[in-house]
């Protein structure tokens, strides 16, 4: 099957089967992307937006340093009023604290199982025909694999965290100890090392959380068999990949082209004064309106690469089965 | 049996918010009674925030709890309405908890479309249609009970936040304690070498 054709198929899917848009909101709304979120998600204006301006970065310090003085000399009073609270008080709202957090990440990874589980099982029943799409079927589909899907999501990102650690105490060490051009050597190999390794973990991930939410497979042997199917999809896999980076971002820029040109309309015409004012409602509207198709645009975005990379899995996994077959 | 409509729901839905929102202004009314200074009002606080920052597990629990063991949160009681599987039958706690989990997040994306799927003709929210369940209308003609629950919980809110304003207002402890905080960390700011006028840089 050629990307063409992956493409038309994927679109004629997502066209059909509006139930997996909603999916493809659950999915968005809880994990941002998903596994490999470089290849599958949605544009990333939102990011984009949100980047950090390094020209700032002077006048911020300069501002901080004026403020650190006159922080110093506010610190021993808070400190002495925040002393006057008992400890039962700290340890009752760091408990609340973490119990927040620990099931707030339970929770979070339970249901971007569910979501991504169901998202991924809707796609291969829209791809069989023969099965029915509603709400009631494919949610059921998360039902049976979130609790895997959660795992997946968890332990490898775990691990690479703690891989991590080291590398950054080490560079913390070359600082600390004067070599600075070690330090920053040793920096860039391991940031290089590390990108790839995430790279193929999120691509290693794509197959895996099919394997878990179609084939029911532990995560640890999804995991292990996605990365052989990486390896062995190798050009398949990154050329879908790339075109589907590609297609994220043309959409993205279409979308801020969109917006941009209605902002731009509307600020020329707010200068005006008389209208001005008659144009706030409008502009209200249009934010709202935004919103609504920019999360619509984007969880479409999603589901498509989500059943792209499903027909991309159902045509590998049955050439692999064919090619046993004749093997036996 | 007749399904719950969606004003039906939003009300049940208002009347479970307010319930909780009153929890809330009264245990502030409450450490207002007391007459606490500044320190242990902060302790209260922080307590209170403790809780604050559990209360999406709170009110997960709290939904799906009484959902399955008497068919509604309290708002659907006091609207007279039951959530039901497809048999019929009141929700298991898995599935409850699907409801309220899973069912909300995909309900409230898209600015609430699928809370606002209750208009259409079948009366079924995304969470519904996903979790296979139904809110049927099963005591009618509840208005009265409802309008009484809807006043005392607004009621409770008013008065509990009056509550709040006047003990803190008339609290002197509170005031002084304040005062002198804010009073200390100013005069560090006095202290502070002034900025060099135009004149004195030249």
């Amino acid at each position: 099957m050629t990307i063409t054709q992956i493409y038309k198929q994927a679109f004629n899917v997502v066209r059909k089967n509006k139930v997996l848009w909603a999916f493809g909101l659950a999915v968005l709304t809880v994990s941002g992307a998903g596994f490999g979120s470089v290849f599958n998600g949605g544009s990333n204006i939102s990011k984009g937006l949100g980047q950090f301006d390094s020209s700032k970065l002077g006048s911020a310090s300069a501002r901080l340093n004026s403020q650190n003085d006159q922080l110093s000399s506010i610190l021993p009073i808070l400190s002495s009023f925040f002393s006057s609270i008992p400890m039962t008080v700290w340890l009752i709202l760091g408990l609340g604290l973490l119990i927040a957090i620990v099931m707030g990440v339970i929770i979070s990874l339970l249901l971007r199982g569910w979501a991504v589980g169901s998202l991924i099982g809707g796609t291969f029943d829209a791809l069989d025909d023969r099965n029915e799409i509603n709400f009631a079927t494919v949610a059921m589909r998360g039902r049976r694999s979130f609790k895997g899907l959660a795992k997946l999501y968890f332990f490898p990102s775990l691990v690479a965290a703690l891989v991590t650690v080291p590398f950054i105490l080490t560079s913390i060490y070359f600082f600390i100890s004067n070599s600075t051009v070690l330090g920053i050597i040793f920096i860039s190999l391991t940031m290089l090392i590390l990108m790839i390794a995430h790279l193929v973990i999120a691509i290693a991930g794509i197959w895996a959380e099919r394997l878990v939410a179609i084939e029911n497979m532990p995560w640890q042997q999804a995991f292990w068999q996605g990365l052989q199917m990486f390896k062995t999809n190798f050009v398949r896999t990154m050329q879908l990949g790339i075109v589907n980076c590609l297609t994220g971002c043309v959409t993205g820029c279409l979308s801020l082209a969109v917006i941009g040109s209605l902002v731009a309309t509307l600020v020329i015409f707010g200068l005006i004064p008389i209208i001005g004012w008659a144009l706030l409602p409008l502009i209200t509207l249009l934010i709202i309106a935004i919103l609504v198709l920019g999360s619509l645009v984007t969880a479409l975005v999603l589901t498509f690469k989500y059943t792209t990379w499903s027909i991309l899995y159902r045509e590998l996994t049955m050439a692999g089965k064919e090619k046993m077959e004749k093997n036996d | 049996m007749t399904k719950g409509t969606f004003w039906e729901r939003l009300i049940a839905r208002i009347i479970d918010d307010l319930l909780f929102s009153a929890v809330f202004l009264v245990a502030l009314a409450f450490i207002g009674l007391t007459r606490p200074n500044l320190s242990q009002l902060t302790s209260s606080l922080l307590i209170l925030a403790a809780l604050m920052l559990n209360e999406p597990l709170i009110k997960i629990a709290y939904n799906s709890w009484l959902t399955s063991k008497y068919g509604g949160t309290l708002g659907k009681l006091v609207l007279g309405l039951e959530v039901l599987d497809e048999n019929g039958k009141k929700l298991k706690k898995t599935l409850s908890i699907f409801r309220h989990t899973a069912g909300y997040l995909v309900s409230g994306t898209l600015f609430f479309l699928g809370y606002f799927w209750i208009l259409r003709k079948d009366k079924l929210a995304w969470h519904d249609l996903m979790a296979g369940t139904v809110v049927i209308k099963k005591k009618p003609h509840r208005a009265f009970v409802t309008a009484v629950f809807v006043i005392t919980l607004v009621t409770i809110n008013i008065a509990a936040l009056a509550g709040i304003i006047l003990t803190f207002s008339s609290n002197q402890n509170l005031r002084n304690d304040v005062e002198g905080l804010v009073k200390s960390i100013s005069s560090v700011e006095i202290d502070k070498p002034t900025k060099p006028t135009t004149l004195e840089t030249v």
